[in-house]
């Protein structure tokens, strides 16, 4: 019975804290590019599923062509909210670029009542996975597909991240912005590439998860908040730690929700990310992003 | 009689459109309050265009009385306080006669509860019986419903399961008022059956994941699972089961869900569910003496023609505004007179009045006034509703 139930807390955690992982690499680029919170990070994925969604209604797209379509459109949406908020304050204060980005969330919401309504869409799987079976643990298409895009997109991240040109520029930029602009980086194409990925992640996470639970225009904050906490928890800087912390915030809400219950969901979460953050061990000042 | 009451009703539309003179006088007016926006809008929105609809054909035909019809109707956004403030505006500034609406049970308790105290006839297209249930919900001498009972339903189900051998059950609902009724109503008739309640597990109608409560109910292996709500948490529930792994049970949906937006959302999912529904979701299947027949055929070519269908296909709830003013209309006819209190006393003196959702005869003790044999049960096969076998 309790191999079932950790079968389940496997299950549908890996499914969702795959999502959440990818929010969480959204956030770390972000907060290590610009040391900013996007609280847009929830509508990127929002809008990116919808514009997914809409696409799909209209051609037939096969698995590949929706992977890079999904990756092109957070791409150019993250990009668009960089143009619209923080590529127009780059001087202005960091609370002030913050509250850009929530008040660019709310109006992405808005953008997405307009254009879709108020009702759920439920797009349709792009990515056709089977069910996996591997030994007591079961893996429901959804949470197979969440995986695969996750590590996929994980994986790519990293190679461009270590090895391109543009990579080294980001990189280089998070760990010095005035060292990297002396060696000739520059550091607007840095953060707006840094949107601009996070975009393309959360419109990954949006295949993922659009299946899974249907979009909604007020999903967005649920998810880009859990996002947050699981690239807190991560720590930012190592980006398999931030994915990591996606998983573990996934598990522990699945078995939150199994063994409480799911009206105390959000709140056990939330309870478990306070003591988290509280207990664990503070980072020492070359750690700290 | 009852001849001549099928008469009437067909003289709702326009299909039948006698040379009627046409409506003078002061306009009648009624308030509509419909969920236009919010977990209830997929079937707030389309009650809305029905009871344009239905106004308009009201209108062409001579309206009632006599006198021409008017609808004033508002947005309740799946709200209860929201429903009640609208009710209000409703009753105090546009001085309406009688309400039709609200969509949700929720708001319905809300409205109820003023519509009772200022005395203003109120026929509801709620799913939930607590407005008409009396005892702890308060007296109901002012508030019909146009939809059949949640009792209705449940008996409709429990019949079902029973011809098939299916004595265990579990049963997910969800915690909106709607899901709470259908609970206590599944619950108080499952001895009558000989239905055992293995198990029983509540979700929040906004959720988007239910996959922990259907994990938890297929374990206790029932051999069917009930799923009580509406809107897309019935989808979302379907999908969750269909994506456990090992033998799931039988999965039976309630007599809110029959409509395309449920085949839509729960697409491969919804394959093998069964329901209950209104007969306008197998009409082909109705016997020509069915008096419902002429009633059904006639209002799905209107709705069709007034351009519905394309933007809400036809649901199990389409018919319940509809359904409303037709018994607003016998309500007032029999009253002879558009006072509150004569049409109360006539609303629940209404015998054989012929619905697209059945065939109403109330009392005061039944403000419903539908029976099992309005309902069929409907099973989802290759994306269509077909009578269950």
């Amino acid at each position: 019975m309790l191999a079932l139930y950790l079968a389940q807390i496997v299950n549908s955690g890996l499914a969702l804290g795959a999502v959440y992982g990818l929010m969480a690499l959204g956030f770390s680029l972000i907060y290590c590019a610009s040391r900013l919170i996007n609280f847009a990070q929830g509508e990127l994925l929002l809008l990116g599923g919808l514009g997914i969604a809409t696409l799909a209604g209209v051609m037939r797209l096969s698995p590949l062509v929706a992977v890079a379509a999904a990756a092109l459109a957070g791409f150019l949406l993250g990009r668009a909210l960089f143009a619209t908020t923080l590529g127009l304050t780059l001087r202005a204060s960091p609370l002030r670029q913050l509250m850009l980005t929530v008040a660019a969330s709310l109006v992405f919401q808005g953008v997405a009542i307009l254009a879709w309504g108020k009702n759920p869409l439920m797009p349709p799987r792009l990515l056709p996975l089977p069910d996996l079976r591997l030994g007591p643990l079961f893996f429901g298409r959804d949470t197979v597909t969440a995986l695969a895009l996750a590590f996929c997109a994980m994986a790519v991240l990293g190679v461009f991240l270590k090895y391109s040109r543009l990579g080294r520029a980001l990189r280089a930029t998070s760990q010095n912005a005035v060292a990297a602009r002396l060696m000739g980086i520059d550091p607007v194409l840095c953060h707006a590439l840094s949107f601009a990925l996070a975009g393309a992640l959360a419109s990954l996470a949006a295949l993922a998860v659009g299946p899974q639970t249907g979009l909604r225009y007020d999903m967005g904050l649920g998810l880009g908040l859990k996002g947050f906490a699981a690239a807190t928890i991560g720590g930012y800087t190592s980006l398999p730690r931030v994915f990591l912390g996606g998983l573990a915030l996934g598990l522990c809400e699945a078995a939150l929700v199994l063994f409480l219950s799911g009206e105390l969901k959000e709140t056990a979460t939330y309870a478990l990310i306070i003591v988290l953050l509280v207990a664990a061990p503070a980072e020492s000042e070359a750690e700290r992003p | 009689m009852a001849k001549i009451l099928i008469l009437l009703a067909a003289l709702l539309l326009p299909a039948a459109a006698f040379a009627a003179a046409a409506p003078e006088g002061d306009p009648i007016v009624i308030g509509g309050l419909f969920a236009q926006s919010g977990p209830a809008a997929v079937v707030g929105t389309p009650s809305k265009l029905v009871a344009e609809m239905t106004v308009a054909q009201l209108n062409a035909t001579g309206g009632i009385l006599g006198r021409p019809v008017k609808l004033i109707s508002y947005d309740t956004e799946s709200s209860p306080d929201v429903a009640l403030r609208q009710a209000r505006q409703l009753v105090e500034g546009d001085k309406v006669l009688a309400i039709i609406g609200p969509t949700s049970t929720g708001e319905g308790l809300a409205v109820k509860k003023y519509t009772e105290e200022k005395k203003v006839p109120a026929i509801m297209t709620v799913g939930g019986d607590a407005i008409i249930a009396g005892g702890k919900f308060g007296p109901f001498d002012w508030t019909f419903k146009a939809p059949q009972r949640t009792a209705t339903a449940v008996d409709k189900i429990y019949e079902y399961l029973k011809g098939k051998n299916i004595s265990k059950i579990a049963v997910m609902s969800s915690k909106d008022a709607f899901g709470q009724d259908g609970l206590a109503e599944l619950k108080a008739n499952a001895g009558k059956f000989g239905v055992e309640i293995l198990a029983e597990e509540s979700f929040d109608p906004k959720g988007t994941d239910f996959s922990a409560q259907a994990f938890k109910l297929q374990a206790a292996k029932p051999q069917a699972v009930i799923v009580w709500t509406i809107g897309p948490a019935g989808a979302i529930a379907a999908k969750n089961f269909a994506a456990l792994p090992g033998e799931r049970p039988l999965l039976v949906q309630s007599h809110g869900q029959p409509g395309p937006s449920y085949l839509e959302l729960a697409g491969e999912a919804a394959g093998g569910t069964i329901m209950p529904g209104t007969k306008l979701m197998a009409p082909e299947s109705l016997p020509d003496e069915d008096p419902q027949k002429i009633v059904i055929e006639s209002f799905i070519k209107a709705y069709k023609d007034a351009g519905i269908q394309e933007k809400f296909p036809l649901n199990t709830h389409s018919g319940y505004a509809y359904d409303a003013l037709a018994l607003l209309r016998a309500g007032l006819e029999k009253a002879g007179k558009a006072d509150p209190e004569a049409l109360r006393a006539a609303l629940e003196k209404l015998q054989n009045v012929v619905g697209v959702s059945g065939v109403y005869t109330t009392s005061s003790q039944d403000h419903n006034g539908l029976h099992g044999d309005s309902m069929i049960m409907l099973i989802v096969d290759s994306g269509r509703y077909k009578l269950a076998p």
